[in-house]
């Protein structure tokens, strides 16, 4: 290494960030706030904001109106197509090909992967809700993996500033399990959900409130309001919902102070046993398969949970032969996602006369109710929420009584009778055995070693899924609908797309892999700030809280850098 | 003219909204190639006709245009050709290019030749029969779902490689959710017929119906 060239000055920063999704545009935004000159490294294509293909397009625009093309969904999508509607045609764009970006499963596990510039920020849920006190001291005091090395209060300023910064709509609840956020405005039930939420609060005393999601109700930042289009997962021309393209990687652009390189795999971070830091990383150019080495004083992996932990376990060097940071023994370990798809679905007599009007981008959403107290303890460990709506049925519907001709015809272009349905999301347990690990026998086309999945739901998730599908059939009911159904057709861990843990928190360097400050124990000046840190999953959608804990992070690190600490 | 070319640009304009009259104006002479030459890629020739008819007296024209002028037959034809497993779509289409002879025992004579509200008697009676067909497989499949929870106990994970079943629903009810799909999801039904209103702006959660009130177009 050239320590004192020119060359090396050219290819030195401050700051870099690994992955420019949720939580790399954010590190992003905050280094470069911050002063700091940030080389941002994406393995995929840039994506400007407004460079949104299909999010004009309407049923009849769509290749087959839309029908997925059965051969290239086998022959490029095999995996990536098991959500049903990651691979549509509106969007498999944003979804890497299998055929390209191949990966192992010792048991199923669904890994939806976005490769380009904002990657999963842009197709992701959207739904924003806290973490509590109770998700952060649930493992300490039942004993589960390791417990938490922040509360509550550690994260509650951070939630309050990134949520001011991106603009999230919600209705306060005032509800312990799910605190209030700071909302810019609120989406409206609609009247048969009105009713349900009613019914539901007095009957079973849960409550049903509007899903809070990352949407503008008003302009905010040079971004627009939200248009009620519910076109959000094509990406969104008026940039009213948060992803990185439309907000955190242009008000890091605007400060001078980001480079920001596509087409760049990280293959590993440089580690230098003199300082016991990371100095740099090394990249490959995914079009060139060149390979570059870049400098600087602070790394932030945000490259997603499974691909930060798999560059932690290629960084080998004689200090750290089992993978940079894994003293421990626990990078890889405690893979977790939400485990879901069971719920009911009801029919809806009564409000023939009503409707809505605008495609509202959000549902309902139902507060976890178990295990809240001793009042509502239960046979397994946490808990879950719900996610649903109410609307009325359209053309796709069958009428029993009606099946062709001029009167059919008529009426499958009217509004049909309502229907409510919901899906429980629920919380997985940190396991030591859910893992994954890389194959070195098997490399991609880059020569990196493929990623391995051994992860499955255990005991505690398979024993709430009864209560799972059968509160929800209850709050139907209680609501006075008919023809309540459960279903159950559980995936594959991995479906949720909210893969958490494999190098979490915790106090201990013997048992954990980051510290409070989500840094590495034995490697100060990497941080690891996505999905990969999580030392629970809870069963709330974690992105609000992966931007909450980066931004913490940057400011721990800036610190740092300025007491020449790192 | 391209319409995404012409819309491509109007999200930037942020904080407020088109009206669906603009958006109308904008996508005015804009319509799919609909060439006079067209011969099938995966139905029969000499059943596509017979399937155009189907479709028709299903969805027939009214004060409203019929599934032929959609050429919602043609639709049918591009779905089964790409959207379906080759075991589904062997299933379907050998369904499918038999349907003269299943219509011709259910109408107890010529379906194309068939009058009046004879025709539209043969397809409800074509839906009837692939109903009970359904019903069967259903309860068949579900008495085998419970049968290995029963044993097995609840599934952790859905099955790892997709693999086509081995039975599959009657063929009409998938030629029947073609017609539909195919003709609501038309460009013209689409913006003329429903409720068209691509930008809605403000969401209103309890809007009360007016006389005649269609469903929007999703």
């Amino acid at each position: 290494m050239l320590f004192n060239s020119k060359g090396r000055e050219e290819v030195t920063y401050d700051a870099i960030v690994v992955g420019s999704g949720i939580s790399g545009g954010w590190a992003a935004k905050e280094l470069t706030d911050k002063g700091l000159k940030t080389l941002v490294l994406d393995r995929g294509r840039n994506i400007k904001h407004g460079e949104y293909p299909t999010a004009n397009w309407e049923t009849w625009d769509a290749p087959l109106n839309g029908r997925n093309d059965y051969k290239e969904q086998m022959e490029h999508y095999p995996k990536q197509s098991r959500t049903g509607y990651t691979t549509s045609q509106y969007t498999k764009h944003w979804f890497v090909k299998d055929s390209e970006h191949p990966y192992n499963e010792d048991k199923r596990f669904d890994w939806c992967r976005g490769y380009h510039v904002g990657g999963r920020s842009i197709t992701w849920g959207r739904h924003v809700y806290r973490w509590s006190e109770m998700d952060f001291v649930a493992n300490a005091k039942e004993g589960v993996a390791v417990d938490w090395p922040i509360r509550y209060k550690d994260i509650e300023p951070w939630y309050d500033y990134v949520e001011k910064y991106i603009g999230i709509q919600g209705t306060k609840e005032g509800l312990a399990q799910v605190p209030d956020a700071q909302f810019m405005g609120s989406f409206s039930l609609n009247c048969v959900e009105q009713h349900a939420r009613e019914r539901i609060k007095k009957s079973l005393g849960w409550t049903m409130t509007i899903g809070r999601t990352a949407h503008l109700t008003k302009p905010h930042k040079g971004r627009g309001k939200c248009q009620n289009r519910d076109r959000c997962i094509r990406g969104c021309p008026y940039g009213a919902y948060f992803s990185s393209q439309a907000s955190t990687l242009p008000a890091a652009e605007v400060t001078g102070n980001m480079t920001l390189r596509p087409f760049s795999i990280v293959h590993s971070l440089i580690y230098d046993q003199a300082t016991d830091k990371a100095i740099g990383v090394n990249v490959i150019d995914t079009e060139t398969k060149e390979t570059f080495e870049y400098y600087a004083k602070v790394i932030f992996l945000c490259a997603s949970t499974i691909a930060s932990t798999s560059i932690l376990m290629n960084s080998k060097s004689e200090r750290f032969e089992n993978g940079m940071g894994n003293d421990s023994g626990e990078l890889g370990h405690n893979l977790m996602d939400h485990h879901f798809m069971t719920g009911a679905t009801a029919d809806v007599d009564g409000y023939d006369d009503k409707y809505y009007k605008g495609r509202r981008p959000t549902g309902f959403y139902v507060a976890r109710s178990s295990n809240l107290d001793h009042n509502s303890k239960k046979d397994y460990l946490r808990g879950f929420g719900y996610q649903g709506s109410a609307s009325r049925s359209g053309w796709g519907r069958a009428v029993a009584e009606l099946k062709a001709g001029p009167q059919f015809k008529d009426l499958m272009g009217t509004p049909g009778k309502w229907r409510m349905g919901m899906t429980a999301f629920a919380e997985m347990l940190p396991d030591h055995r859910n893992q994954m690990y890389l194959d070195y026998e098997k490399l991609d086309k880059w020569g990196i070693p493929t990623v391995t999945f051994d992860c499955e739901n255990k005991e505690n998730e398979m024993a709430m899924r009864a209560d799972m599908a059968n509160n929800a059939a209850e709050m139907l009911d209680a609501s006075g609908f008919n023809n309540v159904q459960t279903y159950d057709n559980i995936g594959g861990p991995g479906l949720g797309i909210h893969e958490m843990g494999t190098a979490r928190m915790g106090r201990d360097p013997k048992t954990s892999v980051l510290n409070a400050n989500n840094a590495i124990h034995a490697v100060p000046n990497v941080y690891v700030t996505d999905g990969a840190c999580m030392t629970s999953s809870a069963c709330q959608n974690p992105s609000i809280t992966y931007m909450a804990l980066t931004a913490r992070a940057v400011n721990h690190a800036v610190d740092q850098i300025n007491n020449n600490n790192i | 003219m391209n319409r995404r070319e012409a819309l491509k640009n109007t999200g930037l304009a942020v904080g407020y909204s088109l009206s669906a009259g603009t958006i109308a104006a904008v996508m005015n002479g804009c319509k799919a190639p609909t060439g006079t030459e067209w011969i099938p890629s995966s139905i029969d020739e000499d059943t596509i006709d017979i399937i155009a008819e189907v479709a028709e007296t299903i969805l027939p024209t009214t004060n409203t245009p019929g599934a032929k002028e959609m050429l919602v037959h043609r639709y049918v034809d591009e779905a089964i050709s790409h959207a379906y497993g080759p075991k589904h779509k062997a299933y379907i289409l050998a369904g499918i290019n038999n349907i003269t002879a299943d219509l011709n025992d259910v109408a107890e004579g010529d379906f194309m030749h068939l009058t009046g509200d004879a025709k539209l008697d043969a397809v409800i009676k074509m839906e009837e029969l692939a109903d009970a067909f359904n019903a069967k497989l259903d309860a068949k499949k579900a008495a085998e779902k419970a049968k290995n929870i029963e044993i097995n106990g609840p599934e952790r994970a859905g099955a790892m490689v997709h693999t086509e079943p081995d039975e599959f629903r009657h063929y009409y009810s998938d030629l029947k959710g073609l017609i539909i799909a195919g003709y609501f999801t038309s460009e013209k039904i689409g913006t003329e017929v429903l409720a068209y209103d691509p930008i809605p702006g403000d969401y209103d959660p309890c809007m009360v119906m007016s006389p005649g009130q269609k469903a929007w177009t999703h």
